[in-house]
């Protein structure tokens, strides 16, 4: 008797501590660690009739990520805004410029998820903050991920308003020199 | 024979006649693409060939201010050759003047076309218009401080009056080179003195030239 009691004690609380060890692993999905050289965020528009394509040099962005635990999945980005790179020096120039980035004054811009959700196999929308100069933009951002036994490649684009955005308003407000609309894409490899 | 050009005293020296010809044919380019450009960037199907032309216009709107602030330190430091003793005082007095203007207006071309680009203002347009001076797409030329900081009213009068006084130098400029150049060739054709030819390049002086001539004839 005594010994079954004990027996039982010791299985309720082997039981307990495999239980509050386990919980917080299913509770938190993976840390992915992000592949600098693999990986790239870029955006395109045009400017003065041409087509630009740039890209930021410096970010980092913290995702924790489970295709099966959505409700605690996670990404956050930050980008150096200085670093948006088109290989074109007025327009970079312009781009850290006080109407666009205003990189001396806000040198971080950020993107911070609120909820993911699936929307297909392996394809997924977050509903993130946009922050640009201090200031939140709601945006929806759809991406796919395949993930390969412990690396994982995330894929999305997404159309930014640049009017909405705050960038450029005072020397083209009416985008008669640069579009409008500016395609953000990215492609980023992680492993866990 | 260079050593006798230099003991005749009759030429300017080869920094001064590089540099002569040198902002001379960066100021006609600019004349030409300057006029060219406030047009060209009104139409829509030669705007982004415009765009570029302004850069390059104020790529070598720079280059001619470095250049000229080089010149007027060498002419300050050097005596250019004496004018002919054949010129009268009025004439004498009109050739310095005329040269005194050219370095007003290459200095004063760049440094209006510089405070108008600095307000960051469209006089055109009347709108605010901030556009980077990248000279030759390699390196960034500094706005003047705080203009395009101001009030948009003050902006305004900023770049209205600073490109008026850029157009009205354009246009001054142009007048003076014809007169120059007319200066020049009467030198040369009418007067038959070495005023022409002490700042063309590869050529030699009149008289440095004639005793070569007489020694090839004597032979």
């Amino acid at each position: 008797m005594t010994l079954l009691n004990c027996s039982n004690l010791c299985l309720a609380v082997a039981a307990s501590v495999f239980l509050a060890a386990a919980t917080p692993v299913q509770a938190a999905p993976a840390q992915w660690r992000v592949d600098a050289k693999a990986s790239r965020v870029g955006f395109n528009g045009t400017y003065s009739g041409a087509a630009f394509n740039g890209t930021f040099k410096r970010w980092t962005a913290d995702i924790k990520f489970d295709p099966a635990d959505l409700a605690h999945s996670s990404i956050s980005a930050t980008f150096d805004t200085a670093s948006a790179a088109t290989g074109d020096k007025l327009q970079e120039t312009s781009l850290a410029g006080a109407e666009w980035f205003d990189s001396a004054r806000q040198p971080k811009a950020t993107l911070v998820s609120k909820s993911i959700r699936r929307v297909g196999p392996d394809r997924y929308e977050a509903d993130a903050v946009l922050t640009i100069k201090g200031k939140g933009y709601p945006t929806r951002l759809p991406f796919t991920v395949s993930i390969t036994g412990r690396t994982a490649v995330a894929k999305g684009q997404v159309t930014l308003d640049r009017v909405r955005l705050d960038l450029g308003m005072k020397s083209d407000p009416g985008a008669a020199w640069v579009s409008r609309n500016i395609n953000v894409s990215f492609v980023i490899s992680a492993s866990r | 024979m260079s050593t006798r050009i230099h003991r005749l005293g009759s030429r300017y020296s080869r920094t001064a006649i590089t540099l002569h010809w040198l902002i001379a044919l960066l100021i006609c380019a600019n004349l030409w693409i300057g006029w060219w450009m406030v047009d060209a960037i009104k139409d829509t199907t030669k705007q982004a060939v415009a765009f570029q032309a302004f850069q390059l216009h104020k790529s070598l709107g720079v280059t001619v201010l470095l250049l000229s602030l080089l010149r007027l330190m060498w002419r300050l430091f050097h005596k250019p050759p004496a004018l002919p003793a054949a010129m009268s005082r009025f004439e004498k007095a009109a050739a310095r003047a005329a040269h005194v203007c050219f370095y007003l207006v290459m200095i004063g071309l760049s440094l209006s076309g510089w405070i108008y680009v600095s307000s960051g203002w469209n006089s055109d347009m009347a709108t605010p218009f901030e556009v980077p001076t990248i000279v030759f797409g390699l390196v960034e030329w500094p706005h003047i401080a705080r203009l395009a900081t101001l009030s948009n009213h003050a902006r305004a009068l900023v770049a209205d009056i600073s490109i008026s006084a850029h157009a009205l130098l354009a246009s001054g400029t142009l007048g003076l080179l014809a007169l120059h150049i007319l200066a020049a060739l009467k030198h040369h054709f009418k007067d038959r003195d070495d005023v022409l030819v002490s700042m063309l390049p590869l050529l030699v002086p009149r008289r440095a030239k004639l005793p070569t001539i007489n020694e090839n004839e004597a032979s």
